[in-house]
C-alpha cells in the first residue's frame, strides 16, 4: 500500500494501524499517508520551522549578548539622584 | 538618614546581579512547560497550546523589547521559556504527521530551519548591537517578526489536530472518522 502511495502520489483515505496494547505501548496510531503535497501539511510544517527559529533567536541572541545589556539597563536608574541626594 | 532612605541606599548601583537569571529562567520554565504542555496536549489537544505557546511568545518578547530594567527581562524570560516549551516541541508534533521512515529527514529539517539563530544567533546579536540605534532590543523584534506566522497560521487553518488525531483523545475517538 505504502509503496503504491509514493508511486502515484495519490493520497489514499485515512489509513491508520490501530495498536490495541495500550499498556505496552504508548503510539496508538501510525500513519502510512504521504502528507508531503498537503498544503494543511505545509503550512503546518513551516510554522513549525518558524516557530522553533522564532523561539532560538528569542534565547539565543539575548543570552549570548547578556553582559552588553546588562551594560545598558542593569545599572541602577536613580543611582545619580541618590548620590546628590547622600 | 531614615529608614527609607536606607533601602534605597542599598540598592546595587552597579550593573545587577541579577542578570545570570536572564538565561536561567528561561532554563527553568522551559523544563517546567514540556512537562505540562506535552501531558495536557495529549488530552486536550495539540492545537491550543500551540497558539497559546506562539501568542506567549510574541507576549514574551514585547515584554523583552521594552524592558527598561534586568528584572523586566527576567519576566519577559519567563513567558519566552514558557513559550519555547511548545515552540520546541516539534519533535512529537511533526512526528505524528509524517510517517516513520521519513522521521528523521522531517525533523533534519526542522533543525536545520533553525541554524541561522542556534548557530550563528551570537554573531547576529552583535551586529545588531553594533549596527542599530535599538541595540539588543533587535534580537527581540526580529523574533516578534518571525513569531507573527506561526502565531496566525494554527488560527486561519486549524491544523494540528484537525489535521489528523492521532493522540489518546478521548474527545476525539468520539468523532466520525471525516472530521479526523
Amino acid at each position: 500500500m505504502h509503496d503504491s502511495i509514493e508511486k502515484t502520489g495519490v493520497v489514499s483515505p485515512v489509513k491508520t494501524e490501530h495498536i490495541e496494547h495500550v499498556e505496552t505501548i504508548d503510539v496508538l496510531h501510525v500513519t502510512q499517508r504521504s502528507p508531503y503535497r498537503d498544503p494543511k501539511f505545509i503550512g503546518t510544517y513551516l510554522a513549525v520551522c518558524l516557530g522553533a527559529l522564532s523561539s532560538y533567536g528569542s534565547f539565543v541572541m539575548p543570552a549570548t549578548s547578556l553582559l552588553l545589556i546588562n551594560a545598558d539597563i542593569g545599572k541602577y536608574r536613580n543611582a545619580t539622584i541618590l548620590s546628590s541626594i547622600c | 538618614m531614615p529608614p527609607s532612605f536606607r533601602a534605597y541606599a542599598d540598592q546595587p548601583t552597579g550593573p545587577s546581579k541579577n542578570i545570570t537569571w536572564v538565561a536561567l529562567v528561561w532554563t527553568l520554565c522551559l523544563s517546567v512547560g514540556y512537562t505540562l504542555v506535552g501531558s495536557l496536549s495529549d488530552i486536550f489537544g495539540r492545537r491550543w497550546f500551540f497558539i497559546g505557546a506562539s501568542s506567549l511568545a510574541v507576549i514574551g518578547c514585547v515584554v523583552g523589547a521594552t524592558a527598561q530594567t534586568v528584572n523586566a527581562l527576567i519576566g519577559a524570560n519567563v513567558l519566552i521559556g514558557l513559550a519555547a516549551s511548545g515552540q520546541l516541541s516539534f519533535n512529537y508534533t511533526i512526528a505524528e504527521l509524517v510517517p516513520v521512515k521519513d522521521r528523521f529527514f522531517v525533523l533534519s529539517f526542522v533543525f536545520l530551519f533553525a541554524v541561522p539563530f542556534s548557530s550563528f544567533g551570537p554573531y547576529i546579536s552583535r551586529l545588531f548591537i553594533v549596527h542599530t540605534a535599538q541595540s539588543w532590543r533587535w534580537d527581540y523584534y526580529l523574533s516578534i517578526i518571525i513569531s507573527q506566522y506561526p502565531r496566525a497560521r494554527p488560527i486561519s487553518f486549524l491544523m494540528l489536530i484537525t489535521y489528523r488525531c492521532l493522540i489518546n483523545c478521548p474527545v476525539c475517538h468520539l468523532l466520525p472518522p471525516s472530521q479526523l
